[in-house]
Parts: C-alpha cells; structure tokens; sequence
C-alpha cells in the first residue's frame, strides 16, 4: 500500500520538482559578471569638466611656478589632443631663475589637491601617465627634471613639526612626444626634498594629499627657459 | 434474417430504457443522492444487465454505507466485466474491495434450541445451529431467535469494524414475547433467568460497548492534521514561489540596466575614466543581482520542496483517507467501462 501510494506519488512530486527546477532556471536568467574595472583613474582629461579630475577624491587642476612661487608667467588647461585620446591637460610657463648667485631650482607644475581625508597610496604598486614636454625659447637645460611629487602635509618630520613641503617625489622619464611612464611606488623617496619625513617614504604614502607633477628646470643663475608639459591618463594600480 | 430482428428491437427498446435509467442515475450521484441513484442504477441493470452498471451501484453503495452491497456488487462487476475491465479500475475495484471486506465484521451467533429461527435485523438468515458467522455492517444490530414453540430472544449487537463477535442466546424457558437486550462484545451474553411470561421484565440492557478502535481510525485522526499540514505547507510553497518570482520581476528592469551599461563598455576604451566609472557601477549592480540570484534560487528550491512535501504529505492523507474507508465516489459515465446500450448483440 506504501509502495504504491509512493508510487503514485512520483508524478506530482516529480512536477513539483520541474517547477522547482523551471523557478531554479529562471533564477539563472540575470546572467551577470563582474569585469575589471581597470586602474584607477585619476584623470584621463576626457571629460572637459571645469578641470575636475575623473576620480572624485581629487579636486580641480591647478598649476603654479615655484623658487619663487608665483602664478605669473604660467597657464594651463585643457590641451588637444590627448594621449590616444581627444583631450589632454597642458602646462605653459616661463620660468626665470633669479640672479641671486646660486640655483634656485625654479620649475612648474600642475597640482591637484585630495578632497577630504588623504589618500592611502601604499595600496598602489605604480602610477602610471603619458606625459610630454616639450621645450620652447629660451629652451629648457637638458639637466632639466620631470617629478611627480606626493604631499602629505598631515606627516610630521624627523623633530615632530608638521610642513606644507613634506613630500616624496620620483623624477620621470620625458621627451618631446608622448611617453608613457610607469613610476613604482617603492620608488617614490624623500631625497629630492629638503627635509626628512618621519616613519619614511611609507608614512608619507599612507597619507597623500596632493599629487603634482612639476617640471624642474634647474636653471643657471640667471636663467630661464619656455616650456610646455601635456599630461594624461594618470593612472593608479 | 426477420426472426432476428424483434428479439433485437425489444433489446434495443429495454437498453434505451436502461440507457435513460443510467443517466438519471449519473445525474442524481453527481447531486449527493445516492439513494434515488441506486434505484436508477438497479433500473437500468434489471432492464438490461451490463456489468458496468455494477460498478455504479456499487459506488452508490459505498456511499450510502451499504460494504456488504457494494462488495456484492462489485465483485460481480469485475467477474462479469473480466477482461473488459481496464486494468487501471480493475486495481482501483480490488482495493475498494479490500477495505470493504476490511470493514466487515463477523458475528458467530449460537443457540441452545436447534431449529431456533434466526433473524437478524428482522431478515431470516438461517435456522440454528448457524454452522458460519454471519456477515454484517459495522453498527447496531438486532438479533433474535425463535423457537418452534414460539419463544423468542432478542439481543441488540453493535458491531464495530472489522469486529468478530459471538453472540449466544439462550432460548431454554424463555417466553414467546420479544425481549430486546443488549450483548457485550466479545463477551458472554448477559442472558438473566428471566421468568417466563414476564416482558415487563427483561433483562438488564448491558451497555453497547463500541468496539476498540480499529487499525485504520488512527490514520483517520492523523488525516486532518496531515490534511491541514499539506495545506499550510503547499502555500508556504507557493508564497516561496510567488516571492522568488517577485524578486525577479523586482529585479528586471535592474538587469535592463546591466545589460545596457555591459553593452557601453564595449565601446568605451578600457583603462579610460569613463570605462571604469562605468565598470564600476557595473559591478555593483552585478552584485546586488548576484544577490537577487541566490534569493530566487534559495526561494525557489525552498519553495518547490515545500510543494513537494505538500504533495507526498496530501497523498499519504489520501491514502490514510482511503484506508480509513472515505472513498471518493467514481462514477463511470463514460470510458471502456461505458455501457454500451446502443449496442445491438
């Protein structure tokens, strides 16, 4: 009698396990998959908007000379045409050094500052961008330096005081047509600047605030030099 | 050839009589009244005899509480119809046969006066000694005998199902008047040295002891809580059913999104701004959907178990139905058990 009811019983249990089945399917009907969304961008330019950077912890570009600072004699803003791309950001400046019998290291640069808290940089292993600079009249000195500069203004020096300057920075690779420059973090050393950071490289990558990427002319006393810098696809991985 | 022909119209005139019988009897069964059915049925059977009609009346049977009838009935269905039984009522006949039969009960009625009359429920069944037990319907039953000389005894008997009683009744001096009384189950009749001619005195009624349960009135109480519990669980299932299927619809347009945003990063260019904004709410999205996924998958598993189990928990409270005797009435208008009154044989 059991057997039989249970018999009997396969066909309803059996179309009550299609149905499970059919529901079953069809919840493989949202046939999704996640793809890598790339680097992370910090700007590629592309979209025209007021300066803002793709990635919106940074806020607009902007671009000064420094030794001594100063926005005179410089310009920037969106360039065509980019890297592979429509749209690129460019540097224009004329940079002097002043005749004060010594190098003052004169250069500018175009700056974007983190919007909010700073940026842990240590969980990228390399920032990479396009970049092309090209020299004008006077002409830059062939000692002249390419630098992508991270500041972290929240990091203390070696005697505990606090310093808009401190900073870690990596001198690039350039020439006059577009080159592609991927930088190592680890590479990233306090040696270009002044003072010493305590805890190191790795204190001041832990709290980025502003990226710039300047271009050190390194001029005679006296000096000075015309140059135009484009950027694009800054990148970080 | 024309001797051929009248016998021929004659059973061509009983069977649309008959034929009109059946259909009244289909349509009063179908309206709960069995008892103007069976005599419809038995109409049409005794009008022309077709083993069909038998199935019918014993259905009619069944449901009016008649087993013996209905046994009687059936099986001269499935001896008459043999092989033009189908298989499938043919088992169906035999298990209604069984459960019947399982409902039966026996009395062993025995007598001190031989030649005594025995009736039972005022239908002579025999003369004692009665050398088999009789074969009776759970419930009351009155039983007497009577002696040549006129004296009689009468006992009331409840019979439960399947129950075998043995009922003695003792006609020695007893008066020619009915003196009904009651026996004990599987017990002694309480039979009192009443005297003579005494019907103002009878003997004390025992108490009509209903039989223990049998076998199949467990089920039976089970049955409603299964019956109930099928119920409860096939709409949880359904609910289950009915929620993964919400979350899809929920979800749709959700997907639309997905799809489109997957369509623009074909042509976005990879490791652009644009590509991993887009890529990023992509993902997201992918996401939560991964999520709707596993909501209407574990809903719809969830959901077709509980039908599942709905379903094996309705059947084993059908079957518990059927053991305990509630059969659901099948008539047989039509199929290979369909009499044939058009026929001309």
């Amino acid at each position: 009698m059991r057997v039989k009811a249970l018999r009997r019983a396969r066909v309803p249990v059996g179309l009550a396990g299609t149905v499970g089945v059919a529901a079953a399917a069809l919840a493989g009907c949202f046939d999704v998959h996640s793809v890598d969304p790339g680097p992370v961008v910090l700007d590629d330019f592309e979209s025209h908007d007021n300066r803002m950077p793709a990635d919106p912890d940074f806020s607009i570009w902007s671009c000064g000379k420094y030794n001594p600072p100063t926005n005179e004699g410089v310009s920037c803003d969106y360039a065509m045409p980019g890297y592979d791309s429509d749209y690129s950001f460019s540097l224009q400046a004329e940079v002097t050094d002043d005749r004060d019998l010594r190098m003052d290291h004169a250069g500018a640069a175009l700056v974007t500052h983190v919007v909010g808290d700073p940026v842990d940089m240590t969980r990228f292993e390399t920032v990479t961008f396009a970049a092309k600079v090209v020299s004008g009249n006077p002409p830059l000195p062939s000692q002249a330096q390419l630098l992508v500069e991270l500041f972290c203004k929240n990091a203390k020096t070696e005697d505990g005081t606090r310093s808009d300057e401190l900073r870690v920075d990596q001198v690039a690779a350039f020439k006059n047509d577009w080159l592609v420059v991927p930088l190592e973090m680890r590479n990233f050393t306090t040696l270009t600047s002044s003072t010493h950071i305590k805890g190191g490289t790795l204190a001041c990558l832990k709290q980025v605030d502003s990226v710039r990427f300047a271009v050190n002319a390194e001029l005679e006393d006296g000096g000075s030099a015309r140059f135009t810098l484009w950027i694009d696809n800054i990148t970080f991985q | 050839m024309g001797g051929g022909w009248a016998p021929c119209r004659a059973a061509e005139t009983a069977r649309e009589a008959a034929a009109a019988d059946y259909a009244r009897g289909i349509a009063l069964a179908n309206d709960g009244l069995y008892e103007a059915a069976l005599e419809q049925f038995d109409s049409a059977y005794t009008k022309s005899p077709h083993f069909a009609v038998l199935y019918n009346i014993g259905q009619a049977q069944i449901a009016l509480g008649h087993p013996l009838e209905a046994i009687a009935a059936l099986t001269k269905y499935l001896h008459d119809g043999a092989d033009q039984v189908p298989l499938s009522r043919r088992e169906q006949v035999q298990a209604q046969l069984g459960l019947l039969e399982a409902r039966i009960a026996e009395l062993t009625i025995i007598t001190d006066t031989p030649r005594a009359v025995i009736r039972v429920d005022g239908r002579e069944v025999g003369r004692a000694p009665l050398f088999q037990p009789i074969r009776l319907a759970a419930g009351p039953h009155v039983i007497s005998a009577t002696t040549l000389a006129g004296a009689e005894v009468t006992r009331t008997v409840l019979l439960g199902e399947g129950e075998r009683q043995r009922l003695e009744l003792a006609l020695a001096g007893a008066a020619p008047a009915r003196k009904p009384a009651s026996a004990a189950p599987s017990a002694p009749p309480p039979v009192p040295a009443s005297p003579p001619l005494e019907p103002a005195a009878p003997p004390p009624l025992a108490p009509i002891t209903a039989p223990a349960p049998s076998s199949p009135a467990a089920p039976a109480a089970r049955g409603p809580f299964l019956r109930r519990a099928s119920y409860a669980v096939a709409a949880a299932g359904l609910a289950a059913e009915g929620a993964a299927l919400g979350v899809y619809l929920w979800n749709r347009h959700r997907y639309d999104d997905w799809q489109a945003g997957n369509a623009a990063l074909a042509t976005t260019t990879q490791g652009s701004a644009a590509y991993r904004k887009q890529a990023l709410a992509n993902n997201d999205l992918a996401s939560s959907l991964t999520s709707a996924n596993h909501a209407i998958l574990g809903l719809a598993i969830g959901g077709g178990v509980a039908l599942a189990g709905a379903v094996t928990m309705f059947l084993l409270d059908q079957r518990e139905r059927h053991r305990s005797g509630e059969f659901s009435l099948g008539w047989a208008p039509g199929g290979a058990t369909t009499v044939e009154w058009r026929a001309c044989w």
